[in-house]
């Protein structure tokens, strides 16, 4: 073992892999209706290595795995698995192979417990065949000890942690024997030190002779944890290289095909007005449950608040609370100085705020709709859209040609369902949308989920830019790195409350780590 | 072939198909049975449009199916399931029928003050499940159906006991006054017709609300809500649109325009309101709406098919001897079809898949590849 120095932090090289190959994919090729996901791509693992895909969303990355694991039969090319070659028609044999994957979207049955989700499908059975939960758990148990993944056998999913739900998906593969783990951005639902964790397991887990394919669009993971990397782009493998020997900068130019400015280049802003204050806010959910415990921030005009936090702590309620789709139990809202706590969506977007919602399928897009129809949608009640006699379609799809310009949304023409977009464009289609109405208060919830690099460089500029321009930002978002980099205030949401506050050019990363897992948590 | 014509055709082809498929299995069931499909489908073309007579009775049992399809279709659209057309046809032509038979001004206030008491008749019952559902989120298919039942016995008891015509042999109300009818198209325009016809102005009316309701779907800001709570209420909501006032609305239209077809059908073809004077107009309503996709200009050759088979069949088993069930298994198939949307998309895309296979291979034999 080893230490290298790579990027200013000392990495620990593993121990050195073997250069036996466990699992070969030989010129791969899948095709969709009108998309060739994979074209030709070769690639190896070795045993006891860590290899990192990178590439953008839709580059063809979890389309590869997916061959691997069963999921999809190839259109053409061969696999290879210790050696011998084989056919994968399902996740079934790819299991009795030995190979294991680990969805971004577990798998898990949230009313079972741990150890009954771990054994599903291999249940060990007493002698009259009945289930045999104690002989499950004794092996869950050594199985734990074994690979270092603490769980609680007895808890229900849905009670677990998502670290916890992420180990027991883990020991599902183990369980059966995985040799070969596929890991589809384990990251993406973890805090800082729970990303620690799982590294420390993964290393761990190389050390016990298993062989890890590690899915990622995150450079700064990607240079952390893997021995190899292979940047895939546009369904075609670019270029397979040791990780120790590249730098981020040379893997994000690879993923994307250009210069990527990775750091974003922030003017020095003096803030306005207060434009937005939220004050005690108290939202209950569908099950009386207390969401947002009594949150109180505030944004000024031409500044960025970023809120920070992981997943599942109220940031769902904020931002809904805050545009008027979620009630206040208690508390009060005021913009600009009036009180809109009462006030519905409606009232709100006249007033001048704008969301960019989490969940975009969801709740910023019909995607059923075409492009026009979906720039509409917030604005129908308004001239020059609404007219007297009907909508002025004229103008709407105006409009909507030179927000698709504007914002650079790649379609074939404004007629299309917004459902054909890709991620990527549906998102700027939302952003354009908001952003068209000139807002004063934009809420921008993870506002560059699931884009590739060049995707997130044009929203991060734009946000940038709307700040310069006076308005007040609340930026909501999973990803620590991007709130560093934009917000000009910090605060952290843990458990429906603000549990920290920093402007945003003293933040710690660490302390706001810290604060995101409930470290600084004020009472006991 | 320009795009819009290129997304007509897709959109036609899909009900034709099924239209299509229909005939050739009920020529099946016909053959099984023993009868000639080919002398039963020209006896069904010939009773239901040879003939200036067959025409109009294929035209005025379209009437209805027009209005009561285009209010399936408008309810739909905001993604809910009105399956109580029926208990609102009866309700309109019930108010609209009685008030008619009191009611002596000059037509032209008399004819439109009625129809429109039976658009308001049918909106009213078709209110208390849109509340409900907008409140409470109670189904509208169990209301809706339950408001049917009750509208069909409410009607059957008052024309029986209050509206009763002493004179009158069967259960039916007294005689709509002169003023309350809606004209024979041979007396608006003469010119056009040899003799006399039952054909009336209801005919005008039904096309002019579907043009009507197409303007307001497509056109309109309320429209747009509508259409926006039926494929996405969530992403309405966050647009600003108030999902429990459209949700009251889009059953109120709907409602209304089932009342409107009751109201149409007393005035135009009755002239007195009869116990039990639906044919099922409410309930084929629904097949009419599926068969023309919800769209409202759909719903004019749509309601003209089922009313086709309707006549033709009725024609077929007088003259012919095969049974009008054959409508019926016919009416079961298309909708089946129809409603199979998925199976169709899904044997589409197969084709699709393998073309494009074809198409990447010969791609990678020359050394191409595409961009995901």
């Amino acid at each position: 073992m080893g230490q290298v120095q790579v990027e200013g932090h000392t990495r620990t090289v593993g121990m050195p892999q073997s250069a036996e190959t466990v699992v070969s994919l030989n010129g791969i090729s899948k095709f969709f209706p009108g998309v060739v996901a994979n074209d030709r791509i070769s690639l190896d693992l070795r045993r006891g290595e860590i290899h990192a895909l990178l590439g953008e969303n839709g580059a063809g990355k979890t389309t590869i795995m997916n061959v691997l694991y069963g999921m999809y039969e190839p259109d053409a090319g061969t696999i290879d698995v210790e050696g011998r070659r084989v056919r994968i028609p399902s996740p079934r044999t790819a299991l009795s192979l030995g190979i294991g994957m680990v969805h971004q979207h577990f798998m898990l049955i949230p009313r079972f417990t741990i150890v009954e989700n771990v054994v599903l499908g291999h249940e060990p059975r007493t002698q009259t065949q009945m289930l045999d939960l104690g002989e499950a758990r004794r092996r869950l148990k050594e199985l734990s000890e074994a690979f270092g993944l603490d769980v609680e056998p007895d808890v229900k999913v849905i009670d677990a942690s998502v670290s916890m739900q992420q180990r027991a998906e883990i020991l599902k593969a183990l369980y059966v024997g995985a040799k070969v783990l596929i890991l589809d951005e384990p990251t993406a639902v973890l805090a800082p030190q729970e990303v620690d964790d799982l590294f420390t397991t993964i290393r761990s887990l190389t050390e016990q002779g298993l062989s890890i394919f590690f899915i990622s669009h995150k450079l700064e993971e990607v240079m952390e944890i893997s021995d190899r990397v292979t940047v895939i782009r546009g369904g075609k493998v670019v270029e397979t290289l040791d990780t120790p020997t590249t730098t981020k900068e040379e893997l994000a130019c690879s993923m994307v095909g250009r210069e990527v400015v990775l750091q974003v280049d922030k003017k020095e802003h003096a803030p306005g007005m207060e434009v937005l204050r939220v004050e005690d806010f108290v939202t209950r959910d569908q099950r009386g449950l207390t969401a947002l415990k009594g949150v109180s921030l505030s944004v000024r005009a031409g500044e960025i608040l970023g809120v920070a936090g992981v997943d599942g702590n109220g940031q769902i309620e904020l931002e809904e609370g805050i545009i008027g789709l979620r009630k206040a139990a208690q508390g009060h809202i005021y913009f600009e100085g009036e009180d809109i706590t009462a006030h519905g969506v409606r009232g709100r977007i006249d007033r001048g705020l704008a969301l960019i919602p989490q969940d975009r399928h969801k709740r910023g897009l019909i995607l059923d709709f075409d492009i026009a129809e979906n720039i509409l949608l917030g604005s129908q009640w308004k001239s020059p859209y609404s007219r007297p006699l009907g909508l002025d379609y004229d103008y709407i799809r105006a409009e909507a040609r030179s927000e698709v310009e504007e914002f650079d949304i790649k379609t074939p023409s404004i007629d299309v369902a917004a459902r054909t977009l890709s991620g990527g464009n549906q998102q700027k289609l939302v952003l354009a949308r908001e952003i068209n109405r000139d807002p004063k208060v934009l809420i921008a919830s993870q506002p560059t989920r699931g884009l590739d690099v060049g995707a997130i460089e044009f929203v991060h500029n734009e946000l940038l830019e709307l700040r310069d321009e006076g308005v007040g930002i609340i930026l909501i978002s999973y990803e620590l790195e991007e709130i560093l980099s934009l917000a000009d205030r910090i605060v952290v949401l843990y458990e429906g409350e603000i549990v920290y506050e920093v402007p945003g050019a003293e933040a710690v990363r660490e302390t706001i780590g810290l604060a995101m897992t409930g470290g600084l948590a004020a009472r006991a | 072939m320009t795009s819009g014509a290129k997304k007509l055709g897709v959109a036609l082809a899909q009900p034709l198909g099924s239209v299509i498929v229909a005939l050739i299995i009920g020529g099946i069931v016909m053959a099984a049975f023993g009868f000639d499909p080919f002398s039963g489908y020209a006896g069904l073309f010939r009773y239901a449009f040879l003939s200036e007579f067959n025409m109009s009775v294929t035209i005025l049992n379209s009437v209805p199916l027009v209005f009561t399809g285009l209010a399936v279709a408008f309810a739909f659209r905001c993604g809910l399931f009105n399956i109580g057309a029926e208990g609102q046809f009866i309700i309109g032509g019930l108010v609209g029928g009685w008030l008619g038979t009191l009611i002596a001004w000059p037509m032209v206030i008399t004819v439109p003050l009625l129809l429109t008491v039976g658009v308001l008749a049918g909106a009213l019952w078709a209110l208390l499940p849109g509340v409900l559902k907008a409140t409470t989120g109670a189904h509208e298919v169990i209301t809706t159906m339950m408001m049917s039942w009750i509208g069909l016995y409410l009607s059957s008891y008052l024309v029986k006991n209050v509206l009763m015509d002493p004179r009158s042999t069967i259960p039916a109300s007294n005689a709509i006054t002169d003023q309350a009818h809606l004209l024979t198209l041979d007396k608006v325009l003469p010119f056009l017709f040899r003799g006399s016809t039952r054909l009336h102005l209801g005919v005008f009316l039904a096309v002019l609300m579907a043009v009507f309701i197409w303007y307001l779907l497509t056109r309109t800001t309320l429209g747009f809500e509508v259409r926006a709570v039926g494929s996405n209420p969530f992403a309405a909501e966050a647009g600003g649109v108030s999902v429990s006032r459209n949700t009251i609305l889009a059953l109120l239209i709907s409602g209304g325009l089932a009342g409107l077809a009751g109201t149409v059908e007393i005035m135009g073809l009755h002239y007195r309101v009869y116990d039990r004077f639906s044919a099922g107009y409410g309930f084929t309503g629904i097949t009419v709406a599926l068969l023309a996709k919800n769209h409202p200009l759909g719903v004019i050759p749509a309601a003209l098919l089922f009313g086709a088979l309707t006549n033709g069949g009725a024609g077929m088993q007088l003259r012919a001897g095969i049974p009008i069930d054959i409508v019926d298994v016919l009416s079961g198939v298309i909708i089946f079809l129809v409603a199979a949307e998925e199976l169709v998309n899904a044997v589409g895309r197969r084709r699709e898949k393998r073309r494009t296979a074809a198409r990447a291979d010969a791609a990678l034999e020359t050394g191409g590849g595409g961009e995901a």
